[in-house]
């Protein structure tokens, strides 16, 4: 969770896309870079969708998926499943191929392009929930 | 992982953020400056065996992802005490030399900058980005000092 600064979904947006801009300068030799970018991204587009939902606050921010409850796993899932999946294949790819030096790394940084522009799409189709 | 891929890495990072722009891309900027930071602090604990060196990749604190029984396949496992995620995650009990005190410092110091101006949208200054690469580059002096005066002894 965010440390109590409200970002607003312009700023989540503003933020997403600048990020996505930055990974168009990286190349095959940046593939931890290109996962980590997605993974910062997407997390931006997920609390883009959740606030955009009206399911979150703008100050309870989506960090990371392995920080989430199974309550809020729940409750996301019902609004944004396919999204917090994208976040959390991505989350999981890091451990061998951003942190560690297994083979195969780039395969990995297109797996999370791919991701990451999908949460983008995902994103932009979130309305306001009418029940909520 | 092994101390020489480490240094791959950051030298890696290091070409990157010089290829970045410093406020257009921050965000990237940053983080590749945190990893590579990340990267020489886990040098320096290897070559000062604090921590090992092995084939196993952090997860969270005390969780590695270890190769599974399937050809390109992992898994997560407890293990020894490896690469850490973070200065502080986990937190390290053993007693620290004092140039790798003061890398912890001074990644305290970048990872001060992480949450507010990555995440909740704390504006950039030239200030924060000097005390950054300050910082950056004295860690990564320092854990090539420690890692030399590993292989020494």
């Amino acid at each position: 969770m965010g440390k109590g600064i409200d970002m607003d979904n312009a700023g989540h947006k503003k933020f997403a896309e600048r990020i996505m801009g930055t990974m168009e300068k990286l190349g095959p030799d940046d593939h931890e870079m290109t996962i980590e970018g997605a993974m910062l991204a997407t997390t931006h587009w997920v609390n883009y969708a959740l606030h955009e939902f009206g399911v979150t606050a703008a100050d309870d921010d989506v960090q990371h998926t392995y920080f989430l409850s199974g309550n809020d796993c729940q409750r996301y899932g019902i609004v944004a499943e396919e999204l917090i999946m994208a976040l959390d294949e991505i989350e999981k790819i890091r451990p061998m191929y951003v942190r560690g030096d297994v083979a195969g790394g780039d395969k990995a940084a297109a797996r999370a392009r791919e991701l990451v522009a999908r949460a983008k799409e995902l994103a932009m189709a979130a309305k306001p929930l009418p029940a909520l | 992982m092994k101390i020489a891929s480490h240094f791959d890495k950051i030298e890696r990072f290091d070409a990157l953020r010089n290829r970045l722009d410093q406020f257009a891309d921050f965000e990237i900027w940053f983080w590749t400056t945190m990893n590579a930071g990340t990267n020489a602090v886990n040098a320096a604990l290897h070559a000062t065996g604090i921590t090992e060196d092995g084939p196993w990749y952090p997860q969270q604190p005390g969780v590695y992802m270890v190769e599974g029984a399937e050809p390109g396949s992992f898994v997560a496992d407890f293990k020894p005490l490896g690469d850490v995620l973070h200065v502080g995650r986990p937190k390290i009990e053993k007693p620290l030399p004092e140039k790798v005190q003061r890398i912890a410092q001074l990644m305290d110091v970048i990872e001060e900058w992480r949450d507010p101006c990555v995440r909740d949208g704390e504006p950039v200054t030239q200030e924060i980005i000097d005390k950054v690469d300050t910082a950056y580059h004295e860690v990564v002096a320092l854990a090539r000092e420690v890692a030399a005066d590993g292989e020494g002894n």
